[in-house]
């Protein structure tokens, strides 16, 4: 089986209420979250999967002074790629894990790629429910962004490379997808805001911008029983850059 | 059309975050908020709808999310009841909007009722998703409490009498249904917790204690659509055995 390496990337840092992170937990309380892309290589190929904000003045511009988010130099996706040695251009590979605003920012610098997301989230995107509309802007992700062309539309489970996989997830938006990827340490989930934090799987939280809870829940229990480690959307608890020894499906006092 | 007549019976107070009632509005602010449930009388019936808590105590240290439940002596069940000259054993109907433990806490009370819940709530509260386990227990509604046959479940929109009709309004939680009610003021929703304030119903806020969200937005929307005035299910702007001049809906 073909093994893949990862670099996580961060995209910069969110000031967010706590209890946005997780269901009835932690009201008023504030947290600094990353905002994670990750970078993988392998089988010939250099894949990303989500592609952070626009830009610190895209943030200011469109959502004003609701959130404050913080970007140092390698923190942006042309800073993050020249870091770890890579050109926009040779990006073949796009994956959206959902198309809320800090997932899909950068898309329209990889003019060469091919993306892939899952049909439902296309579709729900435009018309998403009322308290979802604040994520999504179409100029991230649509034809001023990626070509239509670029897309693949996935419905479902579907292998993108041997060794990669995309599981629809669901929960956090209808059509939120992970990505299973086999790395010589095992198989690692990229959960996005499915499991924004290890607190929500570890806990058994959800997080609180959730579509439905069953499907939430369900997530949960997917990434489970088809992955050993999990890289989170938002948690602190990983570094930049980080290769590997990516934080397990259980806490680890639970492990030992 | 037969009118019905509307009191407003109060079942104690909790201390919330007011994040709980308006998803991802305020939190961090604390806000003490009543438990209502309504007495109704009218074309020769008695009905409550939602019957409260059944032990402070208990509240307290079981919900997670709650602090600081007081009862005074006229906000227990069997107190209110005397305080509007009702006995229990006069219920003919008792409604409970959903199973919560605040909503059908004293429900064993009523030995002559019957006691419409929908289907979707009773298998909804007998199995409920990991982040509503600690608001359902089965003693207060099932069993002994739930008075065996005296269990109506129904699917759906249900008309108990001219006047008096039980609409589904999910999201909050699986089968949760809502009350609409022809007064001489006009149509009247108690709403339970498909809206837990006036402000989830004005601002088209969700509460945050959530099944479904698409769900908890089209119930908000229905209770716009069918009614012309609201009593929110923890609303302090209530008052305790109102009448009328309830909140008006369409500003």
């Amino acid at each position: 089986m073909e093994t893949y390496e990862i670099t996580t990337l961060k995209m910069g840092t969110l000031i967010a209420e706590k209890s946005s992170l997780t269901m009835g937990v932690d009201f008023g309380k504030e947290i600094a979250i990353p905002m994670w892309s990750v970078a993988i290589q392998g089988a010939g190929h250099k894949i990303l999967v989500d592609t952070g904000i626009r830009s610190l003045d895209w943030v200011k511009e469109y959502l004003g002074d609701q959130y404050d988010v913080l970007q140092e130099e390698d923190e942006t996706m042309e800073g993050a790629l020249k870091a770890i040695g890579w050109n926009t251009e040779e990006v073949d590979i796009v994956i959206n894990t959902h198309l809320h605003y800090d997932h899909v920012g950068c898309n329209h610098l990889f003019r060469n790629a091919r993306f892939y997301v899952q049909k439902r989230e296309w579709e729900y995107s435009f018309e998403p429910v009322e308290n979802q509309k604040c994520f999504y802007f179409e100029d991230l992700y649509g034809w001023s962004a990626v070509r239509y062309p670029q897309w693949k539309m996935v419905e479902g489970e579907y292998e993108v490379l041997p060794g990669l996989k995309l599981i629809p997830l669901g929960g956090h938006t209808p059509g939120s997808q992970g990505v299973l990827v086999n790395t010589q340490e095992g198989t690692v989930c990229i959960a996005a805001d499915t499991i924004g934090l290890m607190e929500n799987l570890w806990d058994n939280v959800l997080p609180n911008i959730m579509y439905d809870c069953t499907s939430g829940f369900r997530a949960f229990d997917t990434v489970r029983s088809r992955a050993e480690f999990v890289i989170p959307g938002h948690d602190g608890i990983m570094e930049k850059f980080q290769k590997g020894n990516f934080p397990g499906i259980y806490k680890e006092e639970a492990r030992a | 059309m037969k009118t019905y007549e509307i009191k407003v019976l109060k079942m104690g107070v909790v201390t919330v975050d007011k994040g709980g009632m308006t998803r991802g509005t305020d939190c961090g602010t604390k806000m003490v908020i009543p438990m209502w449930s309504i007495a109704i009388e009218g074309n020769g019936m008695k009905i409550i709808a939602d019957t409260g808590v059944h032990s402070v105590a208990w509240v307290n240290e079981n919900v997670s999310t709650v602090e600081g439940c007081i009862l005074e002596e006229d906000e227990t069940m069997e107190g209110a009841l005397k305080a509007i000259g009702w006995k229990p054993e006069e219920v003919d109907i008792v409604i409970n909007t959903h199973l919560h433990y605040d909503h059908c806490g004293n429900n064993r009370l009523f030995k002559n009722a019957k006691i419409y819940i929908q289907r979707k709530e009773w298998e909804f509260a007998l199995d409920p998703l990991p982040n509503q386990k600690q608001y359902y227990m089965p003693s207060l509604f099932a069993g002994e409490a739930g008075n065996g046959t005296n269990i109506e479940l129904i699917d759906g929109e249900f008309e108990i009498a001219e006047g008096l009709v039980l609409i589904p309004t999910p999201g909050h939680t699986r089968g949760h249904q809502s009350v609409i009610i022809n007064t001489r003021e006009g149509v009247v929703c108690y709403a339970g917790d498909a809206a837990n304030l006036l402000e989830n119903i004005t601002s088209n806020i969700i509460g945050n204690i959530l099944d479904d969200t698409p769900e908890a937005f089209k119930a908000l929307a229905d209770i716009r659509r069918k009614a012309e005035f609201v009593i929110p299910g923890h609303e302090p702007l209530i008052h305790k055995y109102a009448t009328d001049n309830f909140l008006a809906i369409h500003g």
